[in-house]
Formats: structure tokens, C-alpha cells, sequence
């Protein structure tokens, strides 16, 4: 009979917290089957935060009598994305798939990059008002950068407590892209400017300015915002090894193997955070909130931006591109070239949608670094 | 929760400069990428001219009867295949 007690004992120190982070767990892994929504995250992030939330879980650094025993996932994450390693090798990968020849072909365009990261810094402030400290404040914005990556770099960069909602919310949000984009589109454009059509002319870009091109940007942000430097640096290497053209075996690699394999830990090492205590507060929904609030903010600086154009050209632009800012690749560009379709089904604008989407990559890390850089540690 | 009027005014300047900054370096980079077009523009021309050639020879080879379309409406058939009839699950799990 005490055989039997001592085998069920540990059920005993299960509490209501751990079970509601079982079923935040279930939830995320049926969005990932059921919904498709970004499973090579979800799965393994959902998967973690039932396993981290076991009583006594020995999958996380547990002290016991003062006797620490070490979690393997403890230990993934100090070594993995503590030290920023995961999201930079991941980088490569992105990087490496990455083809810029539309934004070098029309490099103007990149401006609505810029412009649809106004999210992240009116966020920031909104943030601020709600009481996070200014260094959890840029953590949280960041999540509008929809770019999982940057969003690990700078949450861990300012050792904010709150890391495990804010990435947890930037790959969600990602995943929503298709739902929360359109209706912000539509409720700042008449159909008339949906309709708008814009002319191409596909430029020639030289292999050579392919390959410039990741050194030039990595010297220039290097300059600018030397904390994002290895952000940058790591993404434009993946790029390079792309471009060179010598390098076909490593880049595949790093398109496939390498971010597979970051990704396969990355999920589930995040969920080091979702530990209950920690991530059960309050302030995980209104973080939650707040990063939709950066999400729909840089939707529509995007489309203000493009508008704001429109008031002094004389070729009118669609201002449903300048949506395409935001980072989450290819999946806004998409969603914008849909929207064209939807209005005229021979309105193309994915040439131009593409352009902007990747320059919003860029733009996202620029955006981060500076962060870093305007705020102190 | 608290609402902290101070630090949202505090915040602002960090805005007005983040924003300014990232439209600096945004500029700035245009800039960078049409000089290094201008720079590379002969090469770009020289290896326009000989892609096309190649690719018409081997179309011609295949199929001479084959419809004459531009270059644009190409472009447009093989990404509306590349983009639209993709597989999201596929793609999102790319966009990483």
C-alpha cells in the first residue's frame, strides 16, 4: 500500500495552474494540426508547455533539498537561446531562402518597408503607458517586427521576465497574418483604391549585385545599429551563400537541414518559459493584446504610408502593398496580391507585394537593432 | 496594471526616433542598392541577353509552335503558379 502511495505521490503536487497550462498546450497543438497554423512551432512549443508543467518535471532544472538536478530543456535553453545562438543560426536559414532579386529590381518599394514597422514603436509607447518598464516595453513592440527570430533576440537581449508570451504571440500572430491583415486593408482603402492597378518593369539585377548586396546591407546596419549587427550579419551570410552561386550544397543545407533542425529544438525549448507561475499572470494577455495592437498598427502604417504617397504622385500606387511591410514572408505579400485579385481578378500586384514583404524583412531587424540601440540595457 | 502617462511621454521621443532612424537607413539603403545597380548595370544587361537566348533555343527545340509571350506574362504564369497554388502549410512553415 505505501509502494502504491509513493508511486501516485507526486500527483499530489499537481496544482490548477500546471492543468490550465496543459490545456494552453492541447489548444496550441490543435491549431498547429487542425488549423495548420505554423505547426513547426506550435507542435513543438505546445508539446513543451505540457511537458515543462508536469509536477517536479525533470525535463526543466528542478532543486529538490537543495540538491539541484539539471532538465535537459534548462539546459537547451541557457545554451541555445540565452545566449541568442538558435534564432541567429535560424537566420542562416531564413537568409538562404530568401531571393531579393525583386526588391533589387525596384528598390524603392523598400520604403514601405519602413513605413509598416511603425507598429513596433507605437506599441513600444502604448506599452509604456500600460507600466512595463521601458526594456519589457521594446520587448513586447517587437513582437510587431512578426518576425520570430528578432523578437527572441531582443526579449532576451533585455532579459525581460515576460520572453515566453512575447514569442509565443510573434508566432502566433504570424500564423494569423491571413485573418488579421484584410479587414485592417479594408477598412482603411475604398474599393476604387483596391482597384488601383500598377504598372511592372521587371530590371535587370546582375548576379554580382546579388552578391554585393548582403555585404552592403550587413556593413551599413553594422554602422548604424551595431547590437543588431549579428542579427543582420547572420541573415545576409545565409543570403551570400545563396547568391555566391559556388556554395549550392550549404545553402540547401541551410535552407532544409539547418532550419529544421533549430526548429525542431526552438519550439520546444521556448516552452522553458511557459512554466506556469510564470507565464499564468495577467500581463500575458494584455502582452497578447499588445502585440496585436503592433500588428494592425504596422498594417495600416503600410497603407497610410502608401496613401500619404498617393496625395503627391501623379501615378497612384495601391496603397493594399505598402501592408506587405510587415516581415512575415511570403504570407503577407500573398494575402495582398489575394485582396488585389479579390477586387479585379487581373490585378497583379504579387511582383511588387513580394519586393515589399522581403524588404520588410530587413526592415524588421533594422528596426530591432535600433531598439537596442536607443534603449539601455 | 497601472496606467503611467509620464512614461508614455518619456517613450515618445524613442518612437519619433526609431521611426526616423529606420526611414534614414531605409533611404540610405535605396540609395546603396541603385548605385550598386548602376554600378553592375552592363553585367545585368550582358546576362539578360544571353538567359532569354537560351531559354528560346530550348523552347523552340521542345516545341515549335509554341505561342510567342512576353517575358512579363511568363513571369506572371509562373508565380501565380509558384504563389497561389502552393500548399500554406508548407509555406508558413518556411517563413520561420
Amino acid at each position: 500500500m505505501d509502494g502504491l502511495e509513493s508511486l501516485f505521490s507526486n500527483v499530489l503536487n499537481l496544482n490548477i495552474k500546471q492543468v490550465v497550462m496543459w490545456i494552453i498546450g492541447g489548444i496550441l497543438i490543435y491549431l498547429a494540426i487542425r488549423k495548420k497554423m505554423e505547426p513547426t512551432l506550435l507542435l513543438p512549443i505546445g508539446f513543451g508547455a505540457i511537458l515543462v508543467n508536469l509536477p517536479l518535471s525533470g525535463a526543466i532544472t528542478q532543486t529538490t533539498d537543495g540538491v539541484v538536478q539539471e532538465g535537459p530543456i534548462s539546459i537547451l535553453f541557457n545554451n541555445g537561446i540565452a545566449n541568442e545562438l538558435f534564432p541567429l543560426l535560424l537566420f542562416v536559414g531564413i537568409g538562404a531562402m530568401i531571393d531579393f532579386g525583386p526588391l533589387l529590381s525596384n528598390p524603392k518599394l523598400m520604403i514601405f518597408g519602413a513605413a509598416a514597422q511603425f507598429g513596433i514603436f507605437f506599441t513600444l509607447s502604448m506599452a509604456s503607458l500600460f507600466g512595463f518598464e521601458l526594456k519589457d516595453a521594446a520587448s513586447i513592440a517587437i513582437i510587431g517586427a512578426a518576425d520570430g527570430p528578432t523578437s527572441i533576440f531582443v526579449a532576451n537581449y533585455f532579459g525581460t521576465k515576460y520572453i515566453g508570451a512575447i514569442i509565443v504571440a510573434a508566432y502566433s500572430y504570424m500564423a494569423l497574418v491571413p485573418i488579421v491583415q484584410p479587414p485592417v486593408i479594408k477598412l482603411l482603402t475604398t474599393k476604387k483604391e483596391r482597384r488601383i492597378r500598377m504598372e511592372y518593369k521587371a530590371g535587370n539585377v546582375s548576379k554580382t549585385a546579388k552578391i554585393i548586396f548582403p555585404i552592403f546591407v550587413t556593413i551599413l546596419t553594422g554602422l548604424v545599429a551595431p547590437n543588431a549587427v549579428a542579427l543582420i550579419g547572420f541573415l545576409m551570410f545565409g543570403n551570400l551563400i545563396r547568391e555566391c552561386g559556388v556554395l549550392d550544397s550549404l545553402s540547401k543545407t541551410a535552407q532544409s537541414v539547418l532550419s529544421n533542425l533549430i526548429t525542431l529544438f526552438l519550439g520546444i525549448t521556448i516552452a522553458e518559459k511557459m512554466q506556469a507561475d510564470a507565464f499564468l499572470d495577467p500581463t500575458t494577455l494584455l502582452i497578447l493584446g499588445l502585440g496585436l495592437v503592433a500588428f494592425i498598427f504596422d498594417t495600416a502604417g503600410g497603407v497610410l504610408f502608401a496613401k500619404l504617397i498617393n496625395l503627391f504622385s501623379k501615378k497612384k500606387i495601391n496603397p493594399m502593398i505598402g501592408a506587405a511591410g510587415i516581415s512575415a514572408f511570403p504570407m503577407s505579400a500573398r494575402v495582398v496580391h489575394k485582396l488585389g485579385l479579390e477586387e479585379d481578378s487581373s490585378n497583379f500586384l504579387l511582383t511588387h507585394t513580394i519586393g515589399i514583404n522581403v524588404s520588410g524583412q530587413i526592415a524588421s531587424v533594422i528596426a530591432g537593432g535600433l531598439i537596442l540601440n536607443l534603449i539601455a540595457r | 496594471m497601472k496606467i503611467d502617462t509620464d512614461a508614455f511621454l518619456d517613450s515618445l521621443p524613442i518612437m519619433g526616433n526609431g521611426l526616423l532612424g529606420i526611414f534614414i537607413v531605409t533611404a540610405v539603403l535605396i540609395i546603396g542598392i541603385y548605385i550598386l545597380k548602376a554600378l553592375t548595370s552592363r553585367k545585368a544587361e550582358a546576362e539578360a541577353k544571353t538567359e532569354p537566348a537560351a531559354e528560346k533555343t530550348e523552347e523552340t527545340a521542345v516545341d515549335p509552335s509554341v505561342k510567342k509571350e512576353s517575358a512579363m506574362d511568363l513571369m506572371k504564369e509562373r508565380e501565380k503558379k509558384d504563389f497561389l497554388e502552393t500548399d500554406d502549410t508548407f509555406t508558413i512553415s518556411n517563413d520561420l
